[in-house]
């Protein structure tokens, strides 16, 4: 193809894009023209944020005491009963609201929100009177970091008499799961996996029930014999009360310990259930085939395991308000930004077109068709661009300039294709540390959770995209076509 | 043992001072925080019938130039207000103008009092993803240019990084530039500006260096 035409056709090429990329494509709809590029996804610190005040929770709750010291719930309360001692008590008393009970429960609200994934956050502190403050992204349900922070993360088993079996200190690890039953419905369970404190505790559970059967087994075998004995054509009798002491014996072995998360009971296990030395399988909800329900079920254990995991909060907090914040910088802001970009390329194409002249200009053409496909590609990959973006293009412009000149030197006072071939195979040696260094920025930040740093990896990587191929089907093709 | 030119040991001089001057600061004034980051009072207000524009300027009359306000609420029909330190008679001032400015109607503001985000919170996101970096693309250098030394190779970007980072929080500590938004993804910056700067450093002086063995 003549080189002239060739030369013609990449301008056009860089022409459309970049003003497909600049401008739009609009199109009309409604009555109303629409803009067919989509538009850019923003980082919290161009949109919106949540930011949910916690505070100490100040209740203070009537606790009723028998004659024995020991606590009245309201359903054993004797209404008959006047003897009761009715004490005032803060559900968060005066010796645990010290400054280390705050620092671990901000620790343990940062250890929730990082489990449940959100991208980025800070969780402040006021050490003075305990408040907390977390600010995270508007990606995610409106309260979902309050509402996981807000929990005190208490789990225990606790048997018939409402005694304490284990607790969180006994606790090592929490996880969902769920199988297929039977009758084809699924069941979602939370599995706890228990310390070696827990262990030993669940063992001498076992042994304890282990007694009680032999004891309970013994008694009613002494009262088959004298009952064999004492009746001996009696054999309806005997079976009736053989039915009888199995069923007790039975009912003796199916003792259970009650799970309950935040004092709310969610359900029961059977000792003799629990078959793993160091595991318990809690049964969330009933079963179920509908989805729905089974999602449902699936994020309450989700919740459970996640609270549980992190630990249980010294203190108590209620949730004092939540709000979404707009927008951190102002348009001013963004704009300032934008003219220093600009700026900065205005005057390294300034420069690349007095000094090198006709390479200057096709490279600066070339280089507009580079941003174009850039821009082009942070909308169409929805890459969340945030204020941070602006150091990375800066950093992409530098990188370029920094090749540019490296190409543009090296075929400088060449006249021929076939030198500025070889010329263009030097520099790219001496640019291919900048691109691995570029690669790696883009690749190691991408993989980190933190939506800021995420950002910045994302725009780097296709900044170093839109310039390698930019370079190939532009740059080159113009200056080569520029000699014999 | 190489001469080291006197451009470079003023140099190191310099960066020694600035260094050692912003250690100082920060043990005897430490960092200074920007309002959000920093110890400091929320007062939320619902705007209702109130313009936005009059109760800014009414806050900065009031409670002083330096604050920030943020909208917010499903309807930004609400501002929150964050400054340093509230003193009373601030806070009864801008009340009191305020609820002048609802035709006397009392005007409900919510004051909270945020506590300050630690720097080692603010950093800690970003230190190690720099520091593979850094590690990484020093140990490419390492292997790529192992004839003039593997050590040196790829202790020159380590110790770059170092010494730049370390410039740039001492410039914040002495300057006292408040710490916000910006200060950590520059901080970033900073680190992969070293890195590419040590890149071209390397590649300029590897084409001096082919360029003198061609002409000897």
């Amino acid at each position: 193809m003549n080189k002239n035409l060739k030369t013609i056709y990449v301008t056009l090429i860089i022409v459309l894009i970049a003003v497909v990329s600049f401008i739009g494509i609009y199109v009309k709809e409604d009555f109303k023209y629409v803009n067919k590029i989509p538009t850019y996804q923003l980082t919290k610190s161009l949109g919106k944020t949540i930011i949910s005040n916690l505070k100490i929770d100040e209740t203070v709750n009537e606790v009723k005491y028998d004659e024995n010291g020991n606590v009245v719930e309201d359903d054993q309360e004797d209404t008959e009963n006047t003897n009761y001692e009715v004490r005032q008590e803060a559900v968060n008393k005066e010796e645990i609201r010290t400054v280390e009970n705050y620092k671990i429960a901000k620790e343990i609200i940062e250890k929730r929100l990082k489990d449940i994934g959100l991208p980025e956050y800070i969780v402040r502190l006021d050490e003075e009177n305990g408040n907390i403050q977390i600010e995270y992204e508007n990606d995610v349900n409106v309260d979902a970091g309050t509402y996981y922070a807000a929990y005190v993360g208490k789990a225990e088993f606790k048997d018939e008499n409402n005694n304490i079996i284990l607790d969180n200190n006994d606790i090592k690890k929490s996880e969902v799961g769920y199988n297929q039953t039977s009758s084809g419905s699924y069941q979602v369970y939370l599995n706890l996996t228990l310390n070696n404190q827990g262990q030993a505790k669940i063992q001498e559970l076992k042994n304890n029930k282990e007694e009680q059967s032999e004891n309970t087994v013994n008694e009613n075998s002494v009262d088959t014999q004298n009952t064999t004995v004492a009746e001996e054509n009696n054999v309806a009798e005997n079976e009736t009360s053989n039915t009888t002491e199995s069923a007790e014996t039975t009912e003796t072995s199916k003792k259970a310990i009650s799970f309950y998360f935040e004092d709310e009971e969610i359900g029961d296990v059977a000792i003799d259930d629990i078959t793993s030395k160091n595991q318990i399988r809690v049964n969330i909800e009933e079963e179920s085939s509908n989805t729905t329900t089974i999602n449902n079920n699936l994020n309450e254990a989700a919740v459970m395991a996640i609270i549980i995991n992190s630990g249980k909060m010294p203190i108590k907090y209620q949730i004092e308000n939540s709000q979404e914040l707009v927008t951190k910088l102002n348009n001013n802001q963004i704009n300032i930004a934008i003219y220093v970009l600009i700026g900065v390329f205005v005057i390294i194409s300034l420069y690349q077109i007095i000094k090198y002249k006709k390479d200057g200009i096709v490279t600066v053409l070339s280089n507009i068709g580079i941003i174009s496909i850039f821009l082009l590609l942070l909308r169409y990959t929805n890459v969340n661009v945030g204020y941070e973006s602006f150091y990375i293009a800066f950093i992409l412009e530098i990188i370029l300039a920094y090749i540019d000149s490296k190409i543009l030197n090296k075929i400088k006072d060449v006249k021929t294709v076939e030198e500025a071939k070889q010329g263009l195979s030097k520099a790219y040696k001496e640019v291919i540390d900048i691109l691995v260094l570029s690669v790696l920025i883009a690749v190691v930040f991408s993989f980190v959770k933190w939506a800021e740093i995420a950002s910045m990896g994302m725009v780097m990587f296709w900044g170093i995209v839109s310039i390698i191929f930019g370079y190939f089907v532009f740059t080159r093709t113009l200056l080569l076509n520029n000699r014999k | 043992m190489k001469q080291i030119s006197s451009k470079t040991k003023i140099s190191i001089v310099i960066i020694t001072i600035i260094i050692v001057a912003g250690i100082a600061m920060m043990f005897i004034k430490g960092i200074n925080k920007s309002i959000p980051y920093s110890d400091h009072t929320r007062l939320e207000i619902t705007l209702n019938n109130l313009e936005k524009q009059k109760v800014e300027e009414i806050a900065k009359e009031t409670l002083g130039e330096n604050i920030i306000v943020q909208t917010f609420g499903d309807f930004e029909d609400k501002i929150a207000i964050s400054m340093n330190k509230l003193e009373e008679d601030k806070k009864t001032q801008f009340q009191d103008k305020l609820n002048e400015l609802n035709e006397g109607e009392n005007v409900d503001i919510t004051e909270t009092e945020v506590g300050k985000t630690k720097l080692k919170d603010m950093m800690t996101p970003y230190v190690l993803p720099i520091a593979i970096i850094t590690v990484l693309f020093a140990l490419y250098k390492g292997l790529k240019y192992r004839k003039d030394g593997f050590i040196k190779m790829f202790l020159t970007p380590i110790v770059d990084v170092v010494v730049a980072e370390a410039v740039y929080i001492s410039l914040y500590a002495i300057l006292r530039i408040p710490v916000g938004i910006y200060f950590m993804p520059l901080f970033a910056s900073v680190g992969i500006i070293t890195l590419i700067a040590n890149s071209i450093c390397k590649s300029n002086s590897s084409e001096k260096q082919e360029k003198k063995e061609k002409n000897d």
